[in-house]
Protein backbone atom coordinates (compact mmCIF):
# COMPACT_ATOMS: atom_id res chain seq x y z
CA UNK A 1 0.00 0.00 0.00
CA UNK A 2 2.53 1.86 0.70
CA UNK A 3 4.25 2.48 -3.21
CA UNK A 4 0.03 2.91 -4.44
CA UNK A 5 0.27 5.91 -1.47
CA UNK A 6 3.21 7.81 -2.49
CA UNK A 7 2.19 7.35 -6.55
CA UNK A 8 -0.92 8.78 -5.21
CA UNK A 9 0.39 11.68 -3.44
CA UNK A 10 3.07 12.05 -6.31
CA UNK A 11 -0.36 12.67 -8.82
CA UNK A 12 -2.28 14.98 -6.34
CA UNK A 13 1.35 16.88 -5.56
CA UNK A 14 1.13 17.71 -9.78
CA UNK A 15 -2.58 18.64 -9.63
CA UNK A 16 -2.08 21.63 -7.14
CA UNK A 17 0.58 23.00 -9.15
CA UNK A 18 -1.31 22.99 -12.22
CA UNK A 19 -4.16 24.49 -10.58
CA UNK A 20 -2.72 27.03 -8.93
CA UNK A 21 -4.68 29.43 -11.04
CA UNK A 22 -7.97 28.88 -9.39
CA UNK A 23 -6.57 29.77 -6.55
CA UNK A 24 -8.17 32.58 -4.17
CA UNK A 25 -8.34 34.07 -0.92
CA UNK A 26 -11.08 31.46 0.35
CA UNK A 27 -9.67 28.50 -0.69
CA UNK A 28 -5.85 28.69 0.03
CA UNK A 29 -5.73 28.04 3.81
CA UNK A 30 -7.32 24.62 2.39
CA UNK A 31 -4.94 24.15 -0.20
CA UNK A 32 -1.99 24.73 2.51
CA UNK A 33 -3.91 22.24 4.47
CA UNK A 34 -3.64 19.73 2.17
CA UNK A 35 -0.18 20.12 0.87
CA UNK A 36 0.55 20.55 4.64
CA UNK A 37 -1.64 17.17 5.17
CA UNK A 38 0.04 15.11 2.23
CA UNK A 39 3.69 16.36 3.30
CA UNK A 40 3.07 14.93 6.69
CA UNK A 41 1.71 11.95 5.79
CA UNK A 42 3.27 10.65 2.53
CA UNK A 43 6.40 12.96 2.82
CA UNK A 44 6.20 13.18 -1.29
CA UNK A 45 4.61 16.73 -1.53
CA UNK A 46 7.99 18.96 -2.80
CA UNK A 47 6.79 20.24 -5.93
CA UNK A 48 3.47 22.19 -4.45
CA UNK A 49 5.42 22.85 -1.12
CA UNK A 50 7.81 24.84 -2.70
CA UNK A 51 5.45 25.96 -5.06
CA UNK A 52 3.18 27.72 -2.61
CA UNK A 53 5.72 28.59 -0.52
CA UNK A 54 6.83 31.33 -3.34
CA UNK A 55 2.91 32.03 -3.97
CA UNK A 56 1.88 32.96 0.17
CA UNK A 57 5.03 34.69 -0.03
CA UNK A 58 3.41 38.24 -1.59
CA UNK A 59 0.37 37.36 0.65
CA UNK A 60 -0.54 39.71 3.35
CA UNK A 61 -2.94 38.89 6.07
CA UNK A 62 -3.95 35.00 5.35
CA UNK A 63 -6.86 33.82 7.30
CA UNK A 64 -6.30 30.65 9.43
CA UNK A 65 -9.95 30.23 9.86
CA UNK A 66 -12.00 30.77 6.64
CA UNK A 67 -11.94 26.85 6.55
CA UNK A 68 -12.75 24.28 9.38
CA UNK A 69 -10.82 24.13 12.08
CA UNK A 70 -8.37 21.42 11.07
CA UNK A 71 -7.53 22.82 8.16
CA UNK A 72 -6.94 26.20 9.87
CA UNK A 73 -4.51 24.35 12.09
CA UNK A 74 -2.76 22.59 9.25
CA UNK A 75 -2.46 25.73 7.05
CA UNK A 76 -0.76 27.40 10.54
CA UNK A 77 1.74 24.51 10.61
CA UNK A 78 2.98 24.91 6.96
CA UNK A 79 2.84 28.81 7.34
CA UNK A 80 4.76 28.52 10.72
CA UNK A 81 7.30 26.12 8.91
CA UNK A 82 7.66 28.10 5.24
CA UNK A 83 5.91 31.50 5.30
CA UNK A 84 7.76 34.84 5.44
CA UNK A 85 9.07 35.84 9.20
CA UNK A 86 5.41 37.99 9.60
CA UNK A 87 3.28 35.31 8.44
CA UNK A 88 5.45 32.89 10.63
CA UNK A 89 4.30 35.53 13.35
CA UNK A 90 1.11 35.38 12.48
CA UNK A 91 0.61 31.58 12.13
CA UNK A 92 2.21 30.94 15.62
CA UNK A 93 -0.13 33.60 17.43
CA UNK A 94 -3.11 31.41 15.53
CA UNK A 95 -1.83 28.57 17.33
CA UNK A 96 -1.52 29.68 20.28
CA UNK A 97 -4.77 31.50 20.83
CA UNK A 98 -6.37 28.17 20.05
CA UNK A 99 -4.27 26.19 22.41
CA UNK A 100 -5.32 28.33 25.04
CA UNK A 101 -9.10 28.26 24.28
CA UNK A 102 -10.69 25.74 26.92
CA UNK A 103 -13.93 24.29 25.41
CA UNK A 104 -16.19 22.78 27.76
CA UNK A 105 -18.83 21.48 25.17
CA UNK A 106 -18.72 18.65 23.14
CA UNK A 107 -18.47 19.57 19.68
CA UNK A 108 -16.78 19.06 17.01
CA UNK A 109 -14.46 21.52 16.99
CA UNK A 110 -13.87 21.45 20.87
CA UNK A 111 -12.87 17.76 20.22
CA UNK A 112 -10.53 18.88 17.81
CA UNK A 113 -8.90 21.10 19.83
CA UNK A 114 -9.04 18.82 22.72
CA UNK A 115 -7.02 16.16 20.56
CA UNK A 116 -4.18 18.48 19.13
CA UNK A 117 -3.70 20.66 22.01
CA UNK A 118 -4.50 18.67 25.48
CA UNK A 119 -2.71 15.73 27.16
CA UNK A 120 -4.93 12.29 27.06
CA UNK A 121 -6.84 10.52 29.32
CA UNK A 122 -9.20 7.80 28.62
CA UNK A 123 -12.72 8.16 27.94
CA UNK A 124 -15.79 5.80 27.58
CA UNK A 125 -17.70 6.04 24.86
CA UNK A 126 -21.29 5.73 27.09
CA UNK A 127 -23.80 3.04 25.74
CA UNK A 128 -27.02 4.84 24.42
CA UNK A 129 -24.78 6.64 21.73
CA UNK A 130 -24.93 2.78 20.73
CA UNK A 131 -28.93 2.90 20.13
CA UNK A 132 -30.02 3.61 16.53
CA UNK A 133 -33.82 4.13 15.82
CA UNK A 134 -35.62 1.30 14.19
CA UNK A 135 -37.28 3.18 11.69
CA UNK A 136 -35.06 6.32 10.14
CA UNK A 137 -36.19 7.49 7.43
CA UNK A 138 -33.11 10.00 6.59
CA UNK A 139 -30.20 7.04 6.95
CA UNK A 140 -27.07 9.68 5.99
CA UNK A 141 -28.76 12.22 9.36
CA UNK A 142 -28.59 9.37 11.40
CA UNK A 143 -24.65 7.61 10.00
CA UNK A 144 -23.69 11.60 10.79
CA UNK A 145 -24.82 12.11 14.08
CA UNK A 146 -23.33 8.18 15.45
CA UNK A 147 -19.87 9.28 13.33
CA UNK A 148 -20.08 12.95 15.27
CA UNK A 149 -20.64 11.28 18.55
CA UNK A 150 -17.81 8.56 17.76
CA UNK A 151 -15.44 11.07 16.40
CA UNK A 152 -16.28 13.26 19.61
CA UNK A 153 -16.05 11.11 22.31
CA UNK A 154 -12.56 9.36 21.05
CA UNK A 155 -11.32 13.06 20.04
CA UNK A 156 -10.40 11.43 16.72
CA UNK A 157 -8.89 8.91 18.28
CA UNK A 158 -6.57 10.11 20.58
CA UNK A 159 -8.84 8.66 23.42
CA UNK A 160 -9.73 5.01 23.61
CA UNK A 161 -13.21 4.46 23.86
CA UNK A 162 -15.68 1.28 24.50
CA UNK A 163 -17.35 0.27 21.40
CA UNK A 164 -19.16 -3.22 21.08
CA UNK A 165 -18.71 -5.58 18.61
CA UNK A 166 -22.22 -4.72 17.08
CA UNK A 167 -21.76 -0.96 17.14
CA UNK A 168 -18.57 -1.66 15.51
CA UNK A 169 -19.95 -4.19 12.72
CA UNK A 170 -22.35 -0.77 12.40
CA UNK A 171 -20.08 1.25 11.28
CA UNK A 172 -18.90 -1.31 9.05
CA UNK A 173 -22.15 -1.46 7.56
CA UNK A 174 -22.22 2.62 7.52
CA UNK A 175 -18.71 2.39 5.40
CA UNK A 176 -20.23 0.65 2.99
CA UNK A 177 -23.62 2.35 2.88
CA UNK A 178 -21.77 5.69 2.19
CA UNK A 179 -19.60 4.42 -0.39
CA UNK A 180 -22.54 2.61 -2.43
CA UNK A 181 -24.19 5.97 -2.25
CA UNK A 182 -21.11 8.22 -3.14
CA UNK A 183 -21.28 10.18 -0.10
CA UNK A 184 -17.59 10.69 -0.20
CA UNK A 185 -16.61 12.32 2.98
CA UNK A 186 -19.36 10.10 5.12
CA UNK A 187 -17.50 6.77 3.46
CA UNK A 188 -14.38 8.37 4.74
CA UNK A 189 -15.26 9.51 8.32
CA UNK A 190 -16.77 5.69 8.57
CA UNK A 191 -13.06 5.10 7.79
CA UNK A 192 -11.45 6.33 10.08
CA UNK A 193 -14.05 6.18 13.12
CA UNK A 194 -13.29 2.34 12.27
CA UNK A 195 -9.82 2.76 13.41
CA UNK A 196 -10.68 5.16 16.53
CA UNK A 197 -12.83 2.49 17.96
CA UNK A 198 -10.07 -0.02 16.94
CA UNK A 199 -12.24 -2.26 14.67
CA UNK A 200 -9.62 -5.50 13.44
CA UNK A 201 -11.35 -6.56 10.56
CA UNK A 202 -9.77 -6.10 7.39
CA UNK A 203 -12.55 -6.55 4.30
CA UNK A 204 -13.71 -3.33 4.92
CA UNK A 205 -10.42 -1.62 5.11
CA UNK A 206 -9.45 -3.55 1.82
CA UNK A 207 -12.49 -2.27 0.13
CA UNK A 208 -12.13 0.93 1.53
CA UNK A 209 -8.14 1.62 0.76
CA UNK A 210 -9.36 0.53 -2.84
CA UNK A 211 -11.97 2.76 -3.38
CA UNK A 212 -9.57 5.70 -2.86
CA UNK A 213 -7.14 4.77 -4.98
CA UNK A 214 -9.86 4.08 -7.57
CA UNK A 215 -11.49 7.69 -6.71
CA UNK A 216 -8.16 9.49 -8.09
CA UNK A 217 -8.66 10.76 -11.42
CA UNK A 218 -6.34 11.37 -14.71
CA UNK A 219 -5.08 14.50 -13.75
CA UNK A 220 -4.36 13.63 -9.75
CA UNK A 221 -7.80 15.12 -8.28
CA UNK A 222 -10.73 13.26 -6.66
CA UNK A 223 -13.87 11.93 -6.96
CA UNK A 224 -16.35 12.43 -9.86
CA UNK A 225 -18.75 14.99 -10.02
CA UNK A 226 -19.25 16.14 -13.20
CA UNK A 227 -22.79 15.24 -13.45
CA UNK A 228 -23.88 17.27 -10.17
CA UNK A 229 -21.32 20.14 -11.40
CA UNK A 230 -23.53 20.11 -14.87
CA UNK A 231 -26.11 22.30 -13.85
CA UNK A 232 -23.86 24.78 -13.38
CA UNK A 233 -24.12 26.81 -16.53
CA UNK A 234 -21.47 29.94 -15.55
CA UNK A 235 -18.49 28.41 -15.88
CA UNK A 236 -16.59 30.56 -13.78
CA UNK A 237 -18.51 29.18 -10.97
CA UNK A 238 -18.08 25.91 -11.98
CA UNK A 239 -14.50 26.32 -12.13
CA UNK A 240 -14.70 27.35 -8.47
CA UNK A 241 -16.91 25.19 -7.34
CA UNK A 242 -15.23 22.54 -8.96
CA UNK A 243 -11.71 23.38 -7.02
CA UNK A 244 -13.82 23.52 -3.68
CA UNK A 245 -15.60 20.04 -3.89
CA UNK A 246 -12.44 18.49 -5.52
CA UNK A 247 -10.00 20.12 -2.38
CA UNK A 248 -12.75 18.75 0.41
CA UNK A 249 -12.39 15.24 -1.65
CA UNK A 250 -8.68 15.29 -1.74
CA UNK A 251 -8.40 16.54 1.81
CA UNK A 252 -11.02 13.50 3.21
CA UNK A 253 -9.21 10.74 0.93
CA UNK A 254 -5.58 11.61 2.05
CA UNK A 255 -5.80 11.81 5.65
CA UNK A 256 -8.09 8.75 5.80
CA UNK A 257 -5.58 7.24 3.46
CA UNK A 258 -3.10 8.04 6.57
CA UNK A 259 -4.82 6.74 9.06
CA UNK A 260 -5.24 3.56 7.34
CA UNK A 261 -2.44 2.63 6.18
CA UNK A 262 -0.67 1.94 9.50
CA UNK A 263 -2.21 1.04 12.86
CA UNK A 264 -0.06 3.85 14.49
CA UNK A 265 -1.14 6.57 11.99
CA UNK A 266 -3.67 9.23 14.21
CA UNK A 267 -3.43 13.18 12.66
CA UNK A 268 -4.43 14.42 15.72
CA UNK A 269 -1.55 12.73 17.41
CA UNK A 270 1.05 14.02 14.60
CA UNK A 271 -0.83 17.42 14.93
CA UNK A 272 -0.33 17.74 18.56
CA UNK A 273 3.20 16.89 18.10
CA UNK A 274 4.13 18.99 15.20
CA UNK A 275 2.31 22.27 17.32
CA UNK A 276 3.70 21.57 20.32
CA UNK A 277 6.64 21.82 18.93
CA UNK A 278 6.37 25.19 17.02
CA UNK A 279 5.02 27.10 20.53
CA UNK A 280 7.49 25.40 21.78
CA UNK A 281 10.42 26.75 19.90
CA UNK A 282 8.56 30.16 19.93
CA UNK A 283 8.74 29.95 23.22
CA UNK A 284 12.33 29.52 23.45
CA UNK A 285 13.09 32.50 20.95
CA UNK A 286 11.00 34.69 23.13
CA UNK A 287 13.00 33.90 26.35
CA UNK A 288 16.42 34.27 24.16
CA UNK A 289 15.32 37.36 23.39
CA UNK B 1 -27.45 -26.66 15.96
CA UNK B 2 -28.06 -23.39 17.54
CA UNK B 3 -30.18 -20.62 16.90
CA UNK B 4 -30.80 -16.99 15.85
CA UNK B 5 -33.67 -16.11 17.78
CA UNK B 6 -34.95 -17.93 21.59
CA UNK B 7 -37.90 -20.14 21.00
CA UNK B 8 -40.16 -17.75 22.88
CA UNK B 9 -39.22 -15.18 19.88
CA UNK B 10 -39.25 -17.74 17.23
CA UNK B 11 -42.89 -18.77 18.14
CA UNK B 12 -43.82 -15.02 18.49
CA UNK B 13 -42.43 -13.88 15.07
CA UNK B 14 -43.57 -17.56 13.43
CA UNK B 15 -47.23 -16.53 15.06
CA UNK B 16 -47.28 -13.24 13.31
CA UNK B 17 -46.53 -13.87 9.97
CA UNK B 18 -49.06 -17.01 9.76
CA UNK B 19 -51.51 -14.74 10.71
CA UNK B 20 -51.02 -12.05 8.46
CA UNK B 21 -50.59 -14.50 5.61
CA UNK B 22 -53.87 -16.25 6.67
CA UNK B 23 -55.84 -12.94 7.06
CA UNK B 24 -54.31 -11.77 3.42
CA UNK B 25 -54.02 -15.25 1.36
CA UNK B 26 -56.86 -13.49 -1.32
CA UNK B 27 -53.81 -11.04 -1.68
CA UNK B 28 -51.89 -13.89 -3.23
CA UNK B 29 -54.49 -15.25 -5.44
CA UNK B 30 -53.14 -15.73 -8.98
CA UNK B 31 -55.95 -14.92 -12.15
CA UNK B 32 -57.85 -17.85 -13.44
CA UNK B 33 -54.78 -19.47 -15.85
CA UNK B 34 -57.62 -21.14 -17.71
CA UNK B 35 -59.61 -17.82 -18.49
CA UNK B 36 -60.14 -16.80 -22.16
CA UNK B 37 -57.11 -14.92 -23.11
CA UNK B 38 -56.39 -12.72 -26.06
CA UNK B 39 -52.68 -12.68 -25.30
CA UNK B 40 -50.60 -15.73 -26.99
CA UNK B 41 -49.95 -18.14 -24.30
CA UNK B 42 -45.83 -17.27 -24.98
CA UNK B 43 -46.51 -13.51 -24.37
CA UNK B 44 -48.10 -14.29 -20.78
CA UNK B 45 -45.49 -12.99 -18.10
CA UNK B 46 -45.57 -13.31 -14.31
CA UNK B 47 -46.79 -10.52 -12.18
CA UNK B 48 -46.38 -9.63 -8.79
CA UNK B 49 -49.24 -11.79 -7.67
CA UNK B 50 -47.77 -15.22 -9.63
CA UNK B 51 -44.20 -14.16 -8.18
CA UNK B 52 -45.76 -13.74 -4.95
CA UNK B 53 -47.87 -16.79 -4.89
CA UNK B 54 -44.55 -18.76 -5.85
CA UNK B 55 -42.48 -17.21 -3.33
CA UNK B 56 -44.95 -18.43 -0.80
CA UNK B 57 -45.27 -21.58 -1.97
CA UNK B 58 -41.18 -22.25 -1.57
CA UNK B 59 -41.72 -20.80 2.17
CA UNK B 60 -44.68 -23.83 2.41
CA UNK B 61 -41.95 -26.37 1.07
CA UNK B 62 -39.32 -25.51 3.22
CA UNK B 63 -41.88 -25.80 6.43
CA UNK B 64 -42.14 -29.52 5.34
CA UNK B 65 -38.49 -30.15 7.04
CA UNK B 66 -39.42 -28.95 10.22
CA UNK B 67 -42.22 -31.47 12.20
CA UNK B 68 -42.96 -28.81 14.23
CA UNK B 69 -43.90 -26.30 11.31
CA UNK B 70 -45.22 -29.63 9.60
CA UNK B 71 -48.12 -29.76 12.48
CA UNK B 72 -48.56 -26.25 12.88
CA UNK B 73 -52.53 -25.66 12.67
CA UNK B 74 -51.76 -22.18 11.25
CA UNK B 75 -48.87 -23.54 8.38
CA UNK B 76 -51.85 -26.46 7.66
CA UNK B 77 -54.57 -23.45 7.29
CA UNK B 78 -51.66 -21.95 4.74
CA UNK B 79 -50.61 -25.17 2.94
CA UNK B 80 -54.50 -26.00 2.52
CA UNK B 81 -55.04 -22.20 0.82
CA UNK B 82 -52.27 -22.24 -1.41
CA UNK B 83 -53.06 -25.79 -2.80
CA UNK B 84 -56.52 -24.44 -3.36
CA UNK B 85 -55.51 -21.91 -5.15
CA UNK B 86 -53.78 -23.77 -7.47
CA UNK B 87 -56.81 -26.28 -7.93
CA UNK B 88 -59.18 -23.18 -8.24
CA UNK B 89 -57.25 -21.06 -10.90
CA UNK B 90 -55.99 -24.05 -13.03
CA UNK B 91 -52.64 -23.27 -12.61
CA UNK B 92 -50.64 -25.42 -14.84
CA UNK B 93 -52.91 -24.69 -17.47
CA UNK B 94 -51.15 -24.81 -20.87
CA UNK B 95 -47.83 -25.25 -19.42
CA UNK B 96 -46.06 -26.65 -22.51
CA UNK B 97 -47.17 -23.11 -24.08
CA UNK B 98 -46.95 -20.36 -21.30
CA UNK B 99 -43.03 -20.86 -21.29
CA UNK B 100 -42.43 -17.44 -19.93
CA UNK B 101 -44.78 -18.76 -16.27
CA UNK B 102 -42.02 -21.75 -16.23
CA UNK B 103 -39.78 -21.07 -13.56
CA UNK B 104 -42.86 -20.23 -11.48
CA UNK B 105 -44.69 -23.83 -12.27
CA UNK B 106 -41.60 -25.84 -11.48
CA UNK B 107 -41.49 -24.11 -8.09
CA UNK B 108 -45.02 -24.62 -7.02
CA UNK B 109 -44.69 -28.37 -8.46
CA UNK B 110 -41.71 -28.64 -6.28
CA UNK B 111 -43.77 -27.63 -2.91
CA UNK B 112 -46.69 -29.80 -4.51
CA UNK B 113 -44.44 -32.91 -4.03
CA UNK B 114 -42.59 -31.61 -0.89
CA UNK B 115 -46.78 -31.85 0.76
CA UNK B 116 -46.99 -35.32 -1.06
CA UNK B 117 -49.17 -34.01 -3.76
CA UNK B 118 -48.16 -35.69 -7.41
CA UNK B 119 -50.01 -34.70 -10.33
CA UNK B 120 -48.82 -36.94 -13.62
CA UNK B 121 -50.41 -34.75 -16.17
CA UNK B 122 -48.40 -31.38 -15.18
CA UNK B 123 -45.04 -32.86 -14.47
CA UNK B 124 -45.69 -34.51 -17.59
CA UNK B 125 -46.27 -31.32 -19.26
CA UNK B 126 -43.23 -29.50 -17.54
CA UNK B 127 -41.01 -32.77 -18.40
CA UNK B 128 -42.21 -32.30 -22.22
CA UNK B 129 -40.79 -28.96 -21.97
CA UNK B 130 -37.38 -29.77 -20.70
CA UNK B 131 -37.12 -32.64 -23.45
CA UNK B 132 -37.09 -29.53 -25.93
CA UNK B 133 -33.22 -28.88 -25.60
CA UNK B 134 -34.51 -25.52 -24.96
CA UNK B 135 -34.41 -24.73 -20.81
CA UNK B 136 -30.86 -25.93 -20.03
CA UNK B 137 -29.75 -24.07 -23.31
CA UNK B 138 -31.04 -20.57 -23.85
CA UNK B 139 -28.29 -18.01 -22.59
CA UNK B 140 -28.50 -17.35 -18.87
CA UNK B 141 -25.89 -16.65 -16.05
CA UNK B 142 -25.24 -19.20 -13.46
CA UNK B 143 -27.67 -17.44 -10.75
CA UNK B 144 -30.83 -17.69 -13.21
CA UNK B 145 -29.69 -21.17 -14.60
CA UNK B 146 -28.80 -22.58 -11.15
CA UNK B 147 -32.19 -21.06 -9.83
CA UNK B 148 -34.06 -23.33 -12.22
CA UNK B 149 -32.16 -26.34 -12.04
CA UNK B 150 -33.05 -26.01 -8.03
CA UNK B 151 -36.83 -26.83 -8.36
CA UNK B 152 -36.35 -28.50 -11.66
CA UNK B 153 -34.65 -31.79 -9.69
CA UNK B 154 -36.46 -30.84 -6.77
CA UNK B 155 -39.34 -31.66 -8.96
CA UNK B 156 -37.66 -34.61 -9.93
CA UNK B 157 -37.37 -34.26 -13.93
CA UNK B 158 -34.52 -35.14 -16.15
CA UNK B 159 -32.42 -32.35 -17.04
CA UNK B 160 -29.26 -31.53 -19.31
CA UNK B 161 -27.87 -28.44 -16.22
CA UNK B 162 -24.49 -28.30 -15.62
CA UNK B 163 -22.89 -29.53 -12.53
CA UNK B 164 -23.19 -26.99 -9.19
CA UNK B 165 -19.29 -27.38 -9.58
CA UNK B 166 -19.60 -25.96 -12.99
CA UNK B 167 -21.86 -23.37 -12.25
CA UNK B 168 -20.17 -22.11 -9.30
CA UNK B 169 -16.81 -21.32 -11.51
CA UNK B 170 -18.69 -19.12 -13.57
CA UNK B 171 -21.09 -17.85 -10.83
CA UNK B 172 -19.64 -14.26 -9.13
CA UNK B 173 -19.42 -16.30 -6.02
CA UNK B 174 -15.87 -17.67 -7.00
CA UNK B 175 -15.08 -13.55 -8.12
CA UNK B 176 -17.63 -11.34 -5.95
CA UNK B 177 -18.40 -7.93 -6.99
CA UNK B 178 -16.90 -5.01 -5.40
CA UNK B 179 -19.47 -4.20 -2.26
CA UNK B 180 -18.60 -0.58 -2.91
CA UNK B 181 -20.35 -0.14 -5.90
CA UNK B 182 -22.74 -3.36 -5.68
CA UNK B 183 -26.74 -2.89 -6.61
CA UNK B 184 -29.48 -3.97 -4.60
CA UNK B 185 -29.60 -6.92 -7.35
CA UNK B 186 -25.94 -7.84 -7.25
CA UNK B 187 -26.75 -8.58 -3.52
CA UNK B 188 -29.46 -10.26 -4.45
CA UNK B 189 -27.10 -12.45 -6.51
CA UNK B 190 -25.40 -13.82 -3.70
CA UNK B 191 -28.47 -14.75 -1.58
CA UNK B 192 -29.86 -16.57 -4.42
CA UNK B 193 -26.88 -18.55 -5.16
CA UNK B 194 -25.95 -19.55 -1.93
CA UNK B 195 -30.09 -20.12 -1.60
CA UNK B 196 -29.86 -22.81 -4.12
CA UNK B 197 -25.68 -24.23 -4.00
CA UNK B 198 -26.31 -25.10 -0.02
CA UNK B 199 -30.21 -26.53 -0.96
CA UNK B 200 -31.47 -23.95 2.26
CA UNK B 201 -28.50 -25.33 4.99
CA UNK B 202 -28.55 -29.00 3.68
CA UNK B 203 -25.06 -28.99 1.81
CA UNK B 204 -21.75 -28.33 3.71
CA UNK B 205 -20.80 -24.94 1.74
CA UNK B 206 -17.34 -25.35 3.58
CA UNK B 207 -16.10 -28.30 1.26
CA UNK B 208 -18.33 -27.09 -1.69
CA UNK B 209 -16.72 -23.90 -1.84
CA UNK B 210 -13.24 -24.10 -0.49
CA UNK B 211 -10.67 -21.95 -1.09
CA UNK B 212 -13.54 -19.00 -1.48
CA UNK B 213 -15.41 -20.43 1.92
CA UNK B 214 -13.64 -17.73 4.18
CA UNK B 215 -14.01 -14.93 1.88
CA UNK B 216 -18.02 -14.96 0.97
CA UNK B 217 -18.28 -15.67 4.79
CA UNK B 218 -16.91 -12.20 5.04
CA UNK B 219 -18.70 -10.50 2.32
CA UNK B 220 -22.27 -12.29 3.65
CA UNK B 221 -21.07 -10.71 6.99
CA UNK B 222 -20.49 -6.92 5.76
CA UNK B 223 -23.63 -6.94 3.39
CA UNK B 224 -25.64 -7.87 6.62
CA UNK B 225 -24.15 -4.85 8.37
CA UNK B 226 -24.96 -2.66 5.63
CA UNK B 227 -28.16 -4.04 5.13
CA UNK B 228 -29.22 -3.71 8.93
CA UNK B 229 -27.68 0.04 8.84
CA UNK B 230 -30.39 0.29 5.68
CA UNK B 231 -33.26 -1.07 7.66
CA UNK B 232 -33.87 -2.94 4.73
CA UNK B 233 -35.19 -6.16 6.46
CA UNK B 234 -35.93 -7.58 3.34
CA UNK B 235 -31.76 -7.86 2.52
CA UNK B 236 -31.13 -8.57 5.90
CA UNK B 237 -33.83 -11.74 6.33
CA UNK B 238 -32.20 -13.09 3.10
CA UNK B 239 -28.42 -12.59 4.11
CA UNK B 240 -29.28 -14.15 7.84
CA UNK B 241 -30.96 -17.21 5.93
CA UNK B 242 -27.42 -17.37 4.25
CA UNK B 243 -25.78 -17.56 7.48
CA UNK B 244 -27.99 -20.70 7.69
CA UNK B 245 -26.55 -21.70 4.22
CA UNK B 246 -22.90 -21.09 5.65
CA UNK B 247 -23.60 -22.94 8.54
CA UNK B 248 -22.27 -20.45 10.48
CA UNK B 249 -21.67 -20.34 13.95
CA UNK B 250 -23.44 -17.36 14.65
CA UNK B 251 -22.23 -14.21 15.53
CA UNK B 252 -23.52 -11.39 18.21
CA UNK B 253 -24.28 -8.97 15.34
CA UNK B 254 -26.22 -11.71 13.54
CA UNK B 255 -28.55 -12.06 16.67
CA UNK B 256 -28.97 -8.35 16.93
CA UNK B 257 -29.98 -8.24 13.18
CA UNK B 258 -32.45 -11.29 13.71
CA UNK B 259 -33.95 -9.35 16.64
CA UNK B 260 -33.76 -6.09 14.91
CA UNK B 261 -36.45 -8.09 12.62
CA UNK B 262 -38.47 -9.42 15.05
CA UNK B 263 -38.66 -6.22 16.79
CA UNK B 264 -39.49 -4.49 12.78
CA UNK B 265 -42.39 -6.88 12.64
CA UNK B 266 -45.80 -5.06 12.99
CA UNK B 267 -49.10 -5.92 15.21
CA UNK B 268 -50.83 -7.50 12.20
CA UNK B 269 -47.92 -9.66 11.83
CA UNK B 270 -46.18 -8.71 8.86
CA UNK B 271 -42.19 -7.41 8.27
CA UNK B 272 -42.35 -4.23 6.76
CA UNK B 273 -40.14 -3.18 3.38
CA UNK B 274 -38.39 0.09 3.10
CA UNK B 275 -41.16 1.89 1.36
CA UNK B 276 -43.89 0.80 4.07
CA UNK B 277 -41.67 2.77 6.66
CA UNK B 278 -41.48 5.77 4.75
CA UNK B 279 -45.51 5.95 3.82
CA UNK B 280 -45.69 5.71 7.21
CA UNK B 281 -43.88 8.33 8.41
CA UNK B 282 -44.09 11.05 5.50
CA UNK B 283 -48.12 10.49 4.98
CA UNK B 284 -50.89 12.16 6.56
CA UNK B 285 -52.97 9.24 6.25
CA UNK B 286 -50.79 6.11 5.37
CA UNK B 287 -52.23 2.63 4.04
CA UNK B 288 -52.39 0.37 6.67
CA UNK B 289 -49.91 -1.69 4.81
CA UNK B 290 -48.38 -1.45 0.97
CA UNK B 291 -48.97 -5.16 0.08
CA UNK B 292 -46.11 -5.53 -2.82
CA UNK B 293 -43.56 -3.87 -0.45
CA UNK B 294 -44.43 -5.99 2.94
CA UNK B 295 -45.01 -9.56 1.26
CA UNK B 296 -42.00 -9.88 0.38
CA UNK B 297 -39.47 -9.32 3.73
CA UNK B 298 -42.86 -11.29 5.32
CA UNK B 299 -42.12 -14.45 2.76
CA UNK B 300 -38.23 -14.31 3.55
CA UNK B 301 -38.78 -14.10 6.83
CA UNK B 302 -41.24 -17.12 7.05
CA UNK B 303 -38.28 -18.85 5.47
CA UNK B 304 -35.63 -17.86 7.67
CA UNK B 305 -38.24 -19.32 10.39
CA UNK B 306 -38.27 -22.73 8.81
CA UNK B 307 -34.13 -22.70 8.79
CA UNK B 308 -35.03 -21.97 12.37
CA UNK B 309 -37.06 -24.83 12.98
CA UNK B 310 -35.19 -27.29 10.98
CA UNK B 311 -35.37 -30.40 12.70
Amino acid sequence: MKNNIRNTSLLLDQWIIDHSHYLTKDNLTSVLALSQLCGMTTGSFEKSTAHLKSLISGANNLDFSSGTLISGILSAIFVAEHGTEKQKTDAVGYLAILSDVNPDTLTINSAVLKAVFEENTVNTLPVETHQIPLFEIDISAMIGHTLTQTEILSMFGTREIAADFIFRTKIEGMAIHAMRIYDLTMAMRCLRALKYIRHDKNLVFRIGADYIFQQQCYDGSFGDFDTALSVIEDAAKNAEIRMAIKLDAAFQMMWTLFEISDSTHNLMHDLQTRTLGILQQNKNASYAE
Amino acid sequence: MERLLEKKEQIQMLDGILHWLNANIEKFQIPIEAAPSTCGPEEITADIKRKAFSELGLAIRLAQRSPFLQQHPEMKKLQKSWVDIIDSQDFFFDTRRRLQLYPHRVVAYSVLRSLGIENDAAKSDLQAVLDRGFMENAERNAWEKLDMKYYIKACGLNHKFPSDEYLLKYSSLTNLPNLAYVQNLDLYGLTHLLFHFADFGEIDMKHFLQQDYQHVQDYTDLSLSMSVVKQDWDLTAELLINQYCLQKTFSEFDRHAAATLLKAQQASGFIPGREWVIAQKTETEPASHIFEDVYHPTIVSLILLDCELMN
